[in-house]
């Protein structure tokens, strides 16, 4: 195969490379960084060791904050989706008056700036006297996650023309048969991809967390924020990478097994 | 009585009225086509039959009840859709049996009912396929056994013959005319081609900016159109606009805009002075040599008599087209059919005298309508 590469395929590899060394390189170099013996990071490579991610046993508040972090993204995902199916499926569906302004205002936490809306969420929060909790923050995440799930839906109801509905109600399915013999099933895809999404950017978020943690939910990312306040070393290294991969696999699943176009 | 009936139906989506004042019916057993040009409602009108748009006035009766505003999943009615709309998860026989399933039959006899659907539309032996394994023509197959494996009281066709090829097609027509007859199940066909509207129907609506202008069976469509649209749009003619002069011994007299007088036989009467449109089929037109002997007599300077000129010939198979001048500004084709090549006698170029009975040129007020083409 690679006799015939030309030279324009092969620029067009080199550049890939570029943007691949771009994006994962700093990711590449923590990674290398968790198995590196050397006490700092970063530091040259000195030697090879997992005895960073052995570590990991003996920091307990790190395995709490993983457990915090996977409930919170549960939830997050779970609800953004119970609200996020619905609303994808009638934007696709129904023609609506001001849609557009609509649609701006679901995906607005896509572009709001994490800090305000944690900040916003956080006077919320007070206004109505509640307290910060973990359900708080669970739901709070899954404010900002929902626009995921709705993108991943929309992607797929696209080429899912409505008359395939129609037809089913022709032959005596009511709404709720239509949703779970004909919608559900044909968008499942669509669905997986919105909820791992979802999940995801939950698992990732810092900024929207800082601002309502408590001891009882303190995510992985508050967690890692904390200890490289005071150090970092390869240990927090190898908690990163741990989270890099874990996202990196689910990306991939959603891209390449479930076939869920999220990015374009 | 009637077993559908469509009651001075209107619909409006947001500021555009897709269905005015429509009104059409049929008998039990029967098959009516909605024809009419892209855009004039068709789609809407057949989707409120169905139930999944609801009227903005007017009502629709099914066999006796008034259905306007049940849902459509309780109106037990076929459909089939212009892009065929099947279900991409489930194979031929779930898609087909899915109706039968909301109906809760048995397994056995679910199985018997949607084989013997399979086999009327002669895909026997796919059952097992998904829709993206199939052709365009047996994904439409597979949508009308799915409507009619329900043993609907009525059966609506959205433009099912559209996305075929010809050959195709013409094999569909027949069979869906059969099947439609077999199961004696009222059948409202949309197309927007008048010949098939002729061919498969026993009524014709003809529609046109959402309203119903004519409606009959297809003899009196095609014979006696009420509308200029319908005499535009029914069958291939010439149209000469012009406007319409006194009554001569029976007939109505019209001068065209490019002032060529002609009689012809007026639908309705017309008042003198009013525009008017003469509509004269294609098959009815005479072209002979100007110096050739009257076959049957008729007055050679007697009225509907010109001289023109043969401007192009087009060999159909098994009829010419001569598309012939007449005039400065007219222009007329006369379609004669041939038994073979050597039947046709006049060339290119050649000076015609073109004439046609008046009994056969429709004279009919012209409704102020965007030109249509006279194909
Ligand atoms: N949901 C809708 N909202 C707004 N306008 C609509 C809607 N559905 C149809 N229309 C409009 O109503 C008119 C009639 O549409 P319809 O689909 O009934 O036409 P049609 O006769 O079936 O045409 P075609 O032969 O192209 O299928 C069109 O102008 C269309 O744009
Ligand atoms: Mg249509």
């Amino acid at each position: 195969m690679s006799a015939r590469i030309s030279l324009g395929s092969a620029g067009a590899i080199a550049w890939l490379v570029l943007i691949y060394l771009f994006v994962l390189g700093p990711a590449a170099v923590v990674i290398i960084g968790s198995f590196n013996t050397a006490t700092s990071f970063p530091s040259d490579f000195e030697g090879f060791t997992f005895g960073w991610y052995a570590q990991l046993g003996e920091h307990p508040e790190f395995l709490d904050a993983l457990f915090v972090s996977i409930q919170i993204g549960a939830i997050a995902a779970f609800v953004g989706s119970v609200i996020g199916i619905p609303v994808a499926l009638a934007l696709a569906r129904y023609d609506f008056r001001f849609k557009g302004m609509i649609t701006a205002f679901i995906m607005a936490p896509l572009i709001l700036p994490q800090i305000v809306l944690g900040m916003a969420m956080l006077q919320l929060l007070t206004a109505l006297q509640l307290p910060a909790t973990f359900l708080g923050l669970a739901l709070i995440h899954a404010v900002f996650v929902m626009p995921y799930v709705v993108r991943a839906m929309l992607s797929c109801l696209t080429g899912l023309s409505p008359s395939v509905s129609e037809a089913a109600a022709s032959l005596g399915a009511n709404a709720w048969q239509r949703f779970l013999l004909i919608t559900l099933p044909i968008t499942r895809a669509g669905i997986m991809a919105g909820f791992i999404f979802a999940f995801i950017m939950s698992f990732i978020n810092l900024p929207l967390s800082l601002f309502l943690t408590t001891p009882t939910s303190t995510t992985l990312p508050i967690r890692m924020f904390a200890y490289m306040e005071s150090q970092i070393d390869p240990f927090i290294a190898a908690v990163g990478s741990l989270t890099v991969i874990a996202v990196i696999a689910g990306s991939f699943f959603i891209e390449k097994i479930l076939k869920v176009r999220l990015l374009a | 009585m009637n077993w559908l009936e469509f009651r001075n139906v209107s619909k409006q989506f947001s500021g555009h009225l897709a269905v005015d004042d429509a009104s059409f019916s049929a008998q039990e057993g029967e098959i009516i086509c909605l024809v009419g040009p892209s855009g004039c409602g068709k789609t809407t009108a057949l989707r409120m039959i169905a139930g999944f748009e609801t009227p903005t006035s007017g009502e629709i009766w099914l066999g006796g009840h008034e259905v306007s505003t049940l849902p459509a999943h309780k109106r037990n009615i076929g459909i089939t859709f212009q892009n065929y709309a099947l279900f991409p998860h489930m194979t031929v026989a779930a898609n087909v049996g899915f109706g039968l399933r909301m109906r809760k039959f048995g397994r056995e006899e679910s199985r018997a009912k949607v084989a013997a659907a399979l086999a009327m539309v002669r895909l026997d032996g796919l059952d097992a396929r998904y829709p993206s394994q199939l052709s365009g023509g047996q994904q439409q197959r597979v949508a009308l056994a799915r409507a009619i494996v329900i043993e609907p009281v009525m059966l609506l066709l959205d433009e099912p013959l559209s996305n075929l090829d010809a050959m195709l097609r013409e094999e569909m027509r027949v069979e869906i005319k059969e099947i439609q007859s077999r199961l004696k199940i009222t059948t409202v066909f949309v197309t927007h081609d008048q010949e098939e509207a002729l061919t498969i129907s026993d009524r014709i609506a003809v529609m046109q900016a959402g309203q119903v202008v004519q409606e009959g069976t297809p003899v009196e469509v095609f014979e006696r159109p009420q509308h200029s649209f319908v005499a535009s749009f029914i069958g291939q003619s010439n149209l000469l606009r012009g406007v319409a002069a006194a009554e001569v011994d029976g007939h109505v007299g019209m001068r065209t805009h490019s002032g060529i007088d002609l009689h012809g036989r007026p639908i309705k009467p017309i008042e003198p002075g009013t525009p008017a449109l003469a509509v004269i089929r294609h098959s009815r037109v005479r072209v002979e040599k100007p110096d050739s002997p009257d076959s049957d007599g008729s007055d050679k300077a007697g009225p509907n008599v010109f001289s023109g000129r043969v401007e192009l010939i087009n060999y159909l198979g098994d009829s010419v087209q001569y598309v012939c001048s007449l005039g400065d500004a007219e222009r007329i084709i006369a379609t004669v059919a041939i038994a073979n090549a050597a039947d046709i006698a006049l060339a290119a170029g050649d000076d015609v005298r073109i004439s046609w009975p008046a009994g056969d040129c429709l004279v009919v007020a012209d409704a102020s309508m965007p030109d249509q083409d006279d194909d």
